[in-house]
């Protein structure tokens, strides 16, 4: 025990070792092709290392993206699909502060605790997906029109949270509410006015909104 | 010269206000709910190249080699840089520039940034950084201020702009107002107790992120996420040897700050280079780790303090010692050192007054300004003492603050000038509010109630490097279509800046609202405005918006009146029509009034400025502190304390802040709020320190814990509206002020819940359990923390 | 440096497949709500890796002879969701309540928090107090095991490199059997555990006929608190009696550690308190 404590105190920084990082294509990094070349062949089928070509559903839509299978949902959104979406934000990497928050099948979840290869064919919706030709979502709505954003950093990660509990629950109480925003961090302190956002949301909904 | 001219604290255009006091919606919400904003990590650029720093993982050693060879081999790696290559020391404080972008010869904390990479993609810089070979000559590192204090060698800092430093000493102030000893000597009762403060960081949700590129000209253009962009363009300037005229620096929109983006930071210095090396974009996006061991935040402090008071309640006199636990560089620290003494003197009347401030340089990332920047700490321990005292007096918590109040229009013993004051009304609204008459002492054991009060500046007359230039400008472009383009160089961090810009805009123009474009933070189209730091934009970037208006405006209606024929008093500009006011029939919609003008003077447009007056004691340092208008803030935090586990739980807290005139309700109340919040959090949940080897001790956020929605409790926002003589239609600042009283309070409603006197922060459920078991039944007097500590801190000085 | 291998299995006889023969050191990634933590701040760095979310076979809440089946995946959110849990297992529900958050609690799995092994993994302590078994699979055949032998250690565990967790089983409750669980952490949601208890006991004819307790992020793993059980079974629920059950376990059983979250003095200390009010609280048929 002592000796795991003192290794664990004196460990150095973090660096993303499985992870994929930003940037790059994955066909342009050069890590990715000394692999390749290293890659046992009879493994090919089942086994991957390097890049693959998925088919996202995002939005509604169908976004093909080049991820390998350790590219996180989070990095497959922003830098791998085209265009990019750029609304879901990347804060923590670990899945505590909710920045990253999208719907898969209408639950919310953290896109950077996500494998891409792990969501294929599972419906997903981002910031970008809440809006529809007549306009802004009852969520976003309220969040504009009760100041439920200051920074903006975690208001893309807020919005979907609060749509999944709406969707599913319009007519949450107050204690519903703070407990489906619960792993969504606001450092600006909005916290109020996300609270009446989302209670003015759940009304709209409840009163035939979309 | 560039004062404020006197436009009044009125409505420009008869007695109401029309935009101003309306709780409008941001100029970017919609962008920002939308998922459409545009932050730093946003900018993607074709041919970009991802960038990694190198940290170093020894708190205090001498670089003796290092050989980046074999990370240059690699494949897909553009370029590495290393302190060689930025020889050039900065700091945002001209007077203590010891900060290099790379470390050069050595290194003064774990993370202190040694080299750095670009590379086609962020997993090959990773692999640079590992291929890169430092090798260090391990230094006595100092984690404890008190030894660094104590101990001249090793020196984490042998001289600073040519000047030797002091051992360890990055600053010293002391300061004496009055006779405090005659005055302590004459009080009915002397408190005397130590108090310290622990390190808490700004944690923005945003992590800080670059991106530069070069273009085939040779401009430099550098996105970043700074609250400073001015000071990041001089500082590029400096340390690349690059003309300013071939720099750009531009802020997208901000994902929060704090503080924590108010100094150049070694990412934009290295993307900036790797760009010119590369001749390829490059961005450099910080890892949530790596913003922790930037830091910049809440500096450590030890405070003693005295306090002497008569039988009636009335201060006789205060004495502080303060030993500030710097880091390793000095940051904002001169100001920091200045600020623990000079910013207590309100909202009570002190008639004597004794500081003796002194930051020490430690080997654990550099401290800064966060939210308060240094008078948090002091405020906690004084408001703490004096809560005390009003105990061993047998009053009110509540009345001793409004028996000690200093007035407004009036000269604090510092020689800072007060103008507003509504501490007294923002003191009857919490009392009101919470049921404290009703409620305080009567609450079950482990309910309880506290109050403190607090000032804080609405920006300061000293602009950081010595100019005679405005400190804040403003350009306003009118367009035929009706249009209004402001251009700011204040920095929008969330707060709302340039949501206030276009409020006093539509306002004094008399446009609609969303005719109103802000374009800002950016030096290549913005007029120069310091940044968002001390609460000083809506300040003076409001008047600086005033001033442009008015002289608009004076066209505008000067053009309208000669072609109308009628006195140009007679001339409104209101909710986007001009009218004649005795003939209300004659108007034209904005757009219109604006094409006469532009015919009778040509292509329109305006500048306006804002600089303080000269304020400020006539001693050295006077004028740090001193600022145009002061804002007052009382708290009153209700806890409950689980005495099972120690948990501090607030259920609900209410703030009530003199902001002068809320020139937007509803961001006022969210910086009320926000800075409420904060102040909680930090005195509960958070704390930024490091382990026996100098590591941070969790630079996560799963053990930064900051609070979720299910910790917030209820925080009821409350606005004073004093009406600043100074201000933008009297404003004064709210991002601030409102965080200083949250944290006494919340320790002085701990002592109304269980008895127990917390002076030692943070108030973690281990804390509470131990100071419960000290107690051991008796109330009174029962610090947290012997005696016997006391003296020997004070002998190790 | 290469990038490591990743198997994203489509069915269980893939995964399986994919098992056999597979390095000691692969490791098997569930909803990633603790590994990914691992991954991303590189503590774990792993060659190989095994992604089962995919597995639909491995979800889902079934009865069995009165207690209940949960596939390995079950995640807290499925807990969350499930009448027949709620009934069933009522104390793991609330415990999958205080998972986390929202987001967590959509993915962290039953599996994975025994896989992980973590000290901090909420639900252990609730397996163990219900006396849960774990259901190992690998290409050659199946195996059951008392949680309390599946958790060995520190992030270790009694599972095979060719195995994987199946399911786990709930025993039927006990006739009379009284439940307790509580959580302390610093903050009310995202909180990695200071003291996590879980309790199960029956009593007859004023008696302690039976304990079963468990406790977590007090030990290098989630661990069983006999201490209560040999303090308490046969004896009256009066309040020396609990107050020393409550003080052995806590000397007896329990290893706590400084860490940044919290140091051992104060984790043993409120150990022992919420242990106590447990106790009391399920004396008295709360």
């Amino acid at each position: 025990m002592t000796e795991r404590r003192v290794e664990e105190e004196r460990r150095g920084f973090s660096r993303r070792a499985f992870l994929q990082g930003a940037g790059g294509v994955a066909a342009a990094s050069s890590l990715t092709e000394a692999v390749h070349a290293a890659q046992d062949p009879a493994s090919e089928v089942q086994r991957m290392r390097g890049p693959e070509e998925v088919e996202l559903r995002v939005n509604g839509g169908t976004l093909p993206a080049t991820v390998e299978p350790r590219t996180t949902l989070l990095d497959a959104l922003r830098h791998r699909v085209d265009p990019p979406l750029t609304g879901t934000k990347l804060v923590c990497g670990e899945g505590a502060c909710g920045a990253c928050t999208v719907l898969v099948d209408g639950r919310p979840m953290y896109a950077c605790m996500l494998l891409a290869a792990d969501v294929v064919g599972r419906e997903i919706r981002t910031v970008e997906g809440l809006a529809d030709g007549d306009g802004l979502s009852p969520v976003q709505e309220a969040f504009c029109e009760k100041d439920g954003l200051m920074c903006g950093f975690c208001t893309p990660g807020f919005l979907m949270s609060a749509t999944g509990l709406l969707e599913r629950k319009p007519d949450a109480d107050a204690e519903e509410v703070r407990r489906a925003l619960s792993g969504n961090f606001c450092r600006c302190g909005t916290q109020p006015h996300i609270f009446e956002a989302v209670a003015e949301a759940g009304r709209r909904l409840r009163e035939g909104g979309r | 010269m560039a004062a404020r001219d006197n436009h009044g604290t009125g409505a420009p255009w008869d007695d109401a206000f029309r935009v101003v006091g309306q709780p409008l919606r941001k100029v970017d919400g919609l962008a920002k709910a939308t998922g459409q904003a545009l932050y730093a990590d946003d900018v993607q650029l074709p041919g970009m190249l991802h960038a990694k720093i190198l940290r170093s993982p020894h708190a205090h050693a001498r670089i003796v080699s290092i050989d980046a060879s074999a990370a240059l081999a690699l494949p897909g790696v553009h370029a590495v840089i290393t302190g060689a290559d930025l020889p050039i020391r900065y700091g945002v404080i001209p007077w203590t520039p010891d900060e290099n972008a790379l470390a050069v010869d050595k290194v003064r904390f774990v993370g202190d940034e040694v080299a750095a990479v670009a590379a086609v993609d962020e997993d090959t810089a990773n692999a640079a950084l590992d291929a890169i070979e430092v090798e260090y000559e391990p230094l006595h590192a100092f984690l404890d201020p008190r030894e660094a204090l104590a101990t001249p060698e090793p020196q984490i800092h042998a001289d600073i702009r040519g000047k030797p430093v002091r051992g360890n000493v990055s600053k010293h102030v002391e300061l004496e107002f009055g006779d405090v000893e005659a005055a302590l000597a004459g009080a009915d009762l002397v408190l005397e107790g130590e108090y310290s403060f622990h390190g808490s960081t700004h944690a923005p949700i945003e992590p800080h992120c670059a991106v530069a590129q070069v273009s085939a000209d040779g401009l430099l253009t550098l996105w970043s996420s700074t609250q400073i962009t001015h000071y990041v363009h001089r500082a590029l300037a400096q340390v690349l040897e690059l003309a300013p005229e071939r720099i750009r620096v531009i802020q997208p929109c901000l994902g929060g700050a704090f503080g924590g983006k108010s100094d150049p930071f070694a990412l934009e210095f290295c993307v900036a280079l790797l760009a010119q090396r590369t001749g390829r974009p490059v961005k450099m996006l910080w890892t949530r780790e790596e913003v922790f061991y930037a830091h910049r935040g809440r500096h450590p402090m030890q405070m003693q303090y005295r306090c002497g008071a008569k039988s009636n309640g009335r201060i006789t006199g205060v004495d502080a010692r303060i030993l500030i636990d710097g880091g390793s560089y000095s940051s904002f620290g001169l100001v920091t050192t200045y600020y623990s003494g000079q910013l207590l003197t309100g909202p009570y009347d002190f008639p004597s007054y004794r500081f003796d401030s002194t930051r020490v340089f430690t080997n654990k990332p550099p401290c800064g300004p966060k939210r308060g920047h240094g008078s948090v700490q002091p405020r906690f321990a004084f408001e703490v003492q004096f809560d005390e005292v009003a105990e061993r007096l047998g009053i009110d918590p509540i009345e001793i603050r409004r028996v000690n109040f200093q007035g407004d229009d009036t000269q604090t013993v510092n020689g800072q000038r007060i103008t507003s004051n509504g501490f007294l009304r923002c003191l009857d609204l919490v009392e009101e509010a919470s049921g404290w008459k009703q409620r305080r002492g009567q609450l079950p054991y482990g309910r309880g109630l506290g109050v403190a009060g607090s000032m804080y500046i609405s920006g300061t007359n000293y602009p950081v490097y010595p100019n005679d230039m405005p400190q804040a400008g403003i350009q306003l472009k009118l367009d035929r279509s009706g249009v209004v383009t402001v251009f700011t160089g204040g920095n929008d961090i969330g707060q709302g800046s340039n949501t206030v810009v276009r409020s006093i805009v539509a306002e004094e123009l008399g446009v609609a609202y969303d005719h109103v474009r802000v374009v800002a933070a950016d030096t290549d189209l913005c007029p120069v405005d310091l940044g968002a730091y001390s609460s000083r934009i809506t300040f003076m970037v409001g008047n600086a918006t005033i001033d442009a208006c008015r002289k608009l405006r004076h066209q505008i209606v000067t053009a309208l009146a000669e072609a109308w024929e009628v006195d140009p008093r007679r001339i409104r500009l209101m909710e986007g029509r001009a009218f004649d006011v005795e003939d209300p029939d004659r108007t034209v919609p904005t757009r219109e009034a604006f094409q006469v003008a532009e015919a009778r003077f040509d292509t329109l447009g305006s500048t306006g400025s804002y600089n303080t007056p000269q304020l400020g004691g006539d001693y050295r340092g006077g004028t740090i502190g001193a600022s145009p208008a002061y804002s007052f803030t009382a708290h009153v935090v209700e806890v409950d304390v689980d005495v099972e586990t120690g948990i501090v739980r607030v259920p609900a807290a209410w703030c009530a802040h003199d902001c002068g005139r809320a020139l937007n309700p509803t961001l006022v109340a969210g910086q009320i709020e926000g800075s409420t919040y904060m102040g909680l959090a930090e005195a509960l949940l958070e704390e930024h320190g490091v382990n026996r080897f100098g590591l941070h001790r969790g630079p996560s956020l799963l053990d930064y814990r900051m609070p979720t929605s299910l910790d917030v409790g209820d925080i009821h926002a409350m606005i004073v509206e004093s009406v600043d003589p100074e201000g933008p239609y009297g404003a004064k600042e709210a991002g601030e002020g409102p965080l200083h009283g949250s944290i006494p309070a919340l320790a002085n409603a701990i002592h109304d819940a269980i008895g127990v006197r917390l002076r030692h922060l943070p108030f973690t459920p281990g804390t509470v359990l131990r100071a419960l078991r000290d107690q051991g039944g008796k109330g009174e007097g029962a610090a947290v923390g012997s005696t016997a500590a006391a003296t020997s801190k004070r002998e190790a000085r | 440096m290469s990038a490591p291998r990743v198997t994203v299995p489509r069915s269980l006889d893939e995964a399986l497949a994919a098992l056999a023969g597979a390095a000691p050191e692969t490791l098997l990634l569930a909803g990633g709500t603790d590994l990914m933590v691992e991954f991303e701040s590189g503590r774990t760095a792993p060659r190989d890796v095994v992604s089962l979310w995919r597995l639909d076979e491995l979800r889902g809440v079934r009865d069995e002879g009165g207690g209940l089946r949960m596939g390995a995946l079950t995640t807290c959110a499925d807990l969350l969701g499930s009448d027949l849990a709620r009934a069933r297992a009522d104390v793991l529900v609330d415990a999958a309540a205080e998972v986390g958050a929202v987001q967590i609690q959509n993915r962290a799995t039953v599996g994975g928090n025994l896989g992980t092994a973590s000290p901090a993994a909420d639900l252990n302590p609730v397996l163990l107090a219900l006396g849960a078994t774990v259901r190992l699979r690998s290409a050659s055949g199946s195996r059951d095991l008392p949680v309390e032998e599946f958790l060995t250690g520190y992030r270790a565990t009694a599972r095979r490199p060719d195995e994987l967790i199946e399911s786990i089983a709930i025993p039927a409750r006990p006739a009379g059997e009284r439940r307790r669980f509580r959580k302390v952490g610093t903050r009310r949601a995202q909180s990695i555990s200071k003291v996590v208890v879980a309790l199960a006991a029956t009593l007859a004819d004023g008696r302690f006929t039976a304990v079963r307790a468990a406790a977590g992020s007090v030990a290098p793993t989630a661990v069983l608190l006999p201490s209560l059980a040999a303090e308490l079974v046969g004896q009256p629920p009066d309040e020396a009696r609990l107050d020393a059950a409550a003080r052995r376990a806590a000397r007896d059983d329990a290893a706590p550690i400084d860490d940044v979250r919290s140091t051992a003095a104060y984790r043993r200390l409120v150990l022992q308190r919420v242990l106590r009010t447990e106790l009391g609280a399920l004396a008295a048929g709360a």
